[in-house]
């Protein structure tokens, strides 16, 4: 049992950030950022292009020396601190595997790095998988690479997943089954998943907290239904636009001689259609800017 | 353990060709010599070899420093191909984007450079001991065709420079290391423009200045690689002196440096950010 173990025993934390900044020479990528992840949530951070997500995680994971606490279960963690992989478990935007290794030979090697490496969990995924175990990591597909990745890390027992892009570039049909595989086999009340993604539409009915990053600072961070029913999208005809105007939102939609905006909920407008907001809608409502960066 | 056997593994399924070439290289040396030699044969039939250098005493001194010479240019391609893998096995993981994967396993930084360092040091020494015992072995063979008894004579004057070997090993591959650490692209190029332009420097100090006794980091680094090369005259026999030349008080303080070195670079590498 870990140092890490011994004090979830006693006086279990959930995994803290604290007054986080990131400094890249001048540039401020991260910017006093706090907030927790709490147990047996599935947490989404959402951001434009160069808002910090990447930096954050990492971050999070020691890999990057930051300023301000990052802390799990009471201890504060350090930079490249290897203790922290005991409970945390990891997949990066750009397929990180080693390509030198075959299927094989990755999967013996995490499984003996890692003292929380479940065997039978593992060779039973393994089994229902169809990678080919002699093969090099070089010569297998993206989508296979990605799979490799998600299987080793879902064999692990830790109590968090944090996954940054992880189907970035995948086909749809992939994207779907890695979703489900990460809710099937890792997913419980103990345990907390992190995922940043661009594809918000697919995770959005998956995710219970959301945390928005923009420009390296935390802009909102909140329950997703809790949000949901906030906010509401409200719809007007295009020619009483200015009804809508007077609440300034960021972002106005127009599409098929109406117009439409994410407000408060108590914005109520005569004759006008109410409907729940989408994640995506929100956050333009929150960062503004153009649809594709979400 | 079972971790430090992993990462030892893990480096032996990523860099095993690196690690191999002096084995690569000698079988093929030994291959095309063999084919020569039949060669040779078929064409010209048997060799008339004299090695009566000023008589058998002579021939046996023409023969140990034959096999202290194989002995000492083995060493030296061992420890060329051990610089190099220093910088593949501090470098490789960043350069082919998988840092993170394996910096995402709960071992810590002393077991992944402990491992790092066993294969790139301790493992090539082996390496080296059992190619100097082969080439040995082959090269009494092939004398002993010739009329001449040479194996133990051979062995002892191959095993001679050994220790020289080691300790010069140890210490290029410590330069190795540090610079591999500091530089995550072209440590072997940086490594040589370093110790070329503080020589310049040195030299200027020397001739516009007139400042004497500067240490010269290039004298140091090229007296470390010619080190195993400076018993040539000491016999075999006279162990206590090999081993006086081995552990000299220059060679200890070099030792010295370089774990100093090898610390350093731990601390170096440590302190690396993976993005």
């Amino acid at each position: 049992m870990t140092l890490y173990e011994k004090t979830f025993e006693n006086n279990p934390t959930p995994y803290e950030i604290k007054g986080l900044s990131k400094h890249f020479g001048k540039f401020k990528a991260l910017d006093d950022v706090s907030f927790t992840l709490p147990w047996g949530k599935i947490v989404g951070l959402l951001g434009k292009n160069g808002a910090g997500k990447s930096t954050l995680m990492r971050s999070m994971l020691g890999f990057l020396r930051h300023e301000g606490q990052v802390l799990l279960d009471g201890f504060e963690l350090k930079h490249r601190d290897h203790e922290l992989f005991n409970q945390v478990a990891f997949i990066p935007d750009v397929n990180g595997l080693d390509d030198r290794l075959t299927v094989k030979q990755s999967w013996d090697y995490v499984k003996a790095m890692n003292p929380h490496f479940n065997i039978e969990r593992s060779e039973r995924l393994f089994a229902r998988s169809n990678l080919p175990l002699n093969k090099k990591v070089s010569k297998l597909s993206k989508g296979m690479k990605t799979k490799l990745y998600l299987l080793i890390t879902l064999s692990l027992d830790v109590r968090y997943l944090i996954l940054d892009e992880p189907t970035l570039g995948l086909d749809i049909a992939f994207r779907k089954e890695f979703f489900n595989i990460i809710l099937s086999e890792f997913f419980d009340e103990q345990r907390t998943i992190f995922i940043s993604t661009h594809q918000v539409e697919e995770v959005e009915d998956i995710l219970q907290e959301i945390i928005f990053i923009d420009n390296g600072r935390i802009i909102l961070n909140e329950d997703v239904e809790q949000l949901k029913e906030r906010l509401h999208v409200l719809s007007l005809p295009a020619d009483r636009q200015a009804e809508l105007d007077i609440y300034k939102p960021k972002v106005i939609n127009s599409a098929l001689g109406f117009v439409s905006a994410v407000v408060d909920s108590s914005v109520k407008i005569e004759g006008a259609i109410y409907s729940r907001p989408k994640l995506a809608d929100i956050f333009m409502e929150y960062v503004g800017g153009s649809h594709e960066t979400v | 353990m079972k971790q430090y056997k992993a990462l030892i593994i893990k480096e032996w399924h990523t860099h095993r060709n690196t690690f191999l070439v002096p084995s690569y290289v000698l079988a093929v040396f030994l291959l095309l010599s063999t084919l020569v030699s039949v060669f040779a044969r078929i064409r010209y039939g048997a060799p008339t070899i004299n090695l009566n250098v000023s008589g058998s005493f002579g021939a046996m001194l023409v023969l140990r420093n034959l096999h202290y010479l194989m002995s000492v240019v083995l060493g030296w391609f061992v420890i060329v191909i051990s610089l190099q893998l220093n910088d593949n096995l501090l470098n490789h993981d960043f350069q082919k984007k998988c840092e993170i994967m394996h910096g995402s396993q709960p071992v810590s930084m002393v077991k992944v450079l402990a491992a790092k360092f066993t294969f790139s040091v301790p493992m090539m020494m082996g390496q080296y001991l059992i190619l100097a015992i082969l080439s040995s072995l082959i090269l009494s063979a092939v004398v002993a065709f010739l009329g001449f008894n040479s194996w133990i004579m051979g062995l002892k004057a191959m095993l001679s420079p050994a220790l020289l070997v080691f300790v010069s090993m140890m210490v290029l591959s410590s330069v190795m290391w540090l610079f591999s650490s500091v530089f995550r692209k072209k440590a072997f190029l940086n490594l040589y423009v370093t110790l070329i332009v503080i020589e310049s420097l040195r030299m200027i100090l020397i001739h516009l200045w007139g400042v004497s006794n500067v240490f010269s980091p290039l004298r140091y680094y090229i007296q470390a690689f010619t080190m195993p090369f400076s018993i040539l005259n000491i016999q075999s026999t006279q162990v206590s002196l090999v081993m006086e030349s081995v552990f000299s008080q220059q060679n200890l303080i070099r030792l010295g440096v370089s774990i100093l070195m090898y610390i350093a670079g731990y601390f170096i590498y440590r302190r690396r950010e993976l993005s």
